[in-house]
């Protein structure tokens, strides 16, 4: 197995803001993270594809 | 799907939950459907944002040798598997990230560790005590388990007030708090995380001594890497109980947690 990946400078680093993301949901619809998320907190996970 | 079942938990915390994958909408849409997902999946088709946010999996190749999954262009684009944690202003509160983008963690997980909230989904638990007032709890933080998800078993120790036990380094003889999780076929168990234990004096004694004392909590990661039976994980917690005077015998406690497999129709549908 390959060395250990640090993550620490890996996207957006702890105490950094979130970039403003705007992808389409599963319904087609444009989702703004950050107004979606209106003043929550959020848990924004990464993950590889629903279809395989 | 483990998230969604956690989903009313994470919106009793006031905690909004996306996902994000380089799938194209209609994936997500037939997803969705299928495992009755209420948060947004949001489709990063052509993966502009996970490039954007410096979050490009470079290393699948690397991973896909070691498994001896052939090249393959599909694979190409994937995000490193993890989540980010924000808080009320959108700021990154912390990261949670794994090494392969087979693992996932669970929602519990997020949840509880994580944000510090608390999840209702069921956990198992067993518990042991002893005449010597120590008591040994072990938790799994989910009852179900699932291919390549991480899952956290919890030991926990209570001590009464005038006992402790060794932790690392230890002098010779001396018998150090210790968390066995049996092999099972296709369980990867990963390296316990002790708490820092604190130097103890002994009177009359030169050797200090690294201890644990009232409550400890040591976590290990598993991970089933093969998807099959309900099974029984058989902890084994082992630490010898000393007070000033004296020392009790060495212990071991055997504890049992069973897990089920998740059921074959989520396991069925997720292989279409």
């Amino acid at each position: 197995m390959s060395t250990a990946i640090d993550f620490t400078n890996i996207g957006p680093t702890v105490g950094e803001q979130f970039p403003d993301v705007s992808l389409p949901d599963q319904h087609g619809d444009m989702i703004d993270l950050h107004r979606t998320r209106a003043g929550r907190r959020a848990v924004v996970l990464f993950h590889r594809s629903a279809g395989w | 799907m483990e998230l969604q079942r956690t989903l009313p938990d994470f919106a009793r915390n006031g905690i909004a939950v996306f996902a994000i994958s380089y799938d194209p909408v209609a994936v997500l849409t037939k997803f969705a459907e299928t495992h009755g997902i209420h948060y947004p999946l949001l489709a990063d088709e052509g993966s502009q944002v996970i490039r954007r946010l410096g979050l490009l999996n470079e290393h699948v190749y690397e991973h896909h040798a070691v498994y001896g999954i052939p090249k393959r262009d599909m694979f190409w684009g994937v995000p490193y598997p993890g989540a980010f944690l924000l808080d009320e202003e959108g700021r990154v509160l912390q990261k949670r990230f794994q090494q392969s983008y087979r693992e996932r963690e669970t929602g519990t997980a997020i949840l509880e560790h994580g944000f510090g909230g608390n999840s209702s989904l069921p956990k198992v638990a067993a518990q042991a005590q002893d005449e010597e007032e120590v008591t040994v709890r072990a938790t799994l933080e989910s009852d179900t388990y699932r291919w390549f998800q991480r899952l956290w078993l919890t030991v926990e120790l209570t001590l009464a007030p005038e006992l402790h036990v060794y932790g690392q380094p230890i002098p010779e003889g001396y018998i150090p708090l210790s968390v066995d999780v049996a092999p099972i076929d296709g369980l990867e168990v990963g390296p316990a995380n002790f708490p820092a234990p604190h130097p103890y004096h002994i009177e009359g004694l030169e050797a200090e001594f690294m201890v644990y004392q009232r409550d400890v909590a040591v976590s290990v990661p598993l991970t089933f890497t093969k998807e099959g039976e309900d099974q029984t994980l058989h902890v084994t917690v082992g630490y010898q109980a000393c007070s000033n005077t004296g020392c009790f015998a060495p212990q071991t406690r055997a504890l049992q947690l069973p897990v089920k497999a998740a059921d074959l129709v989520e396991r069925s549908r997720r292989k279409q």
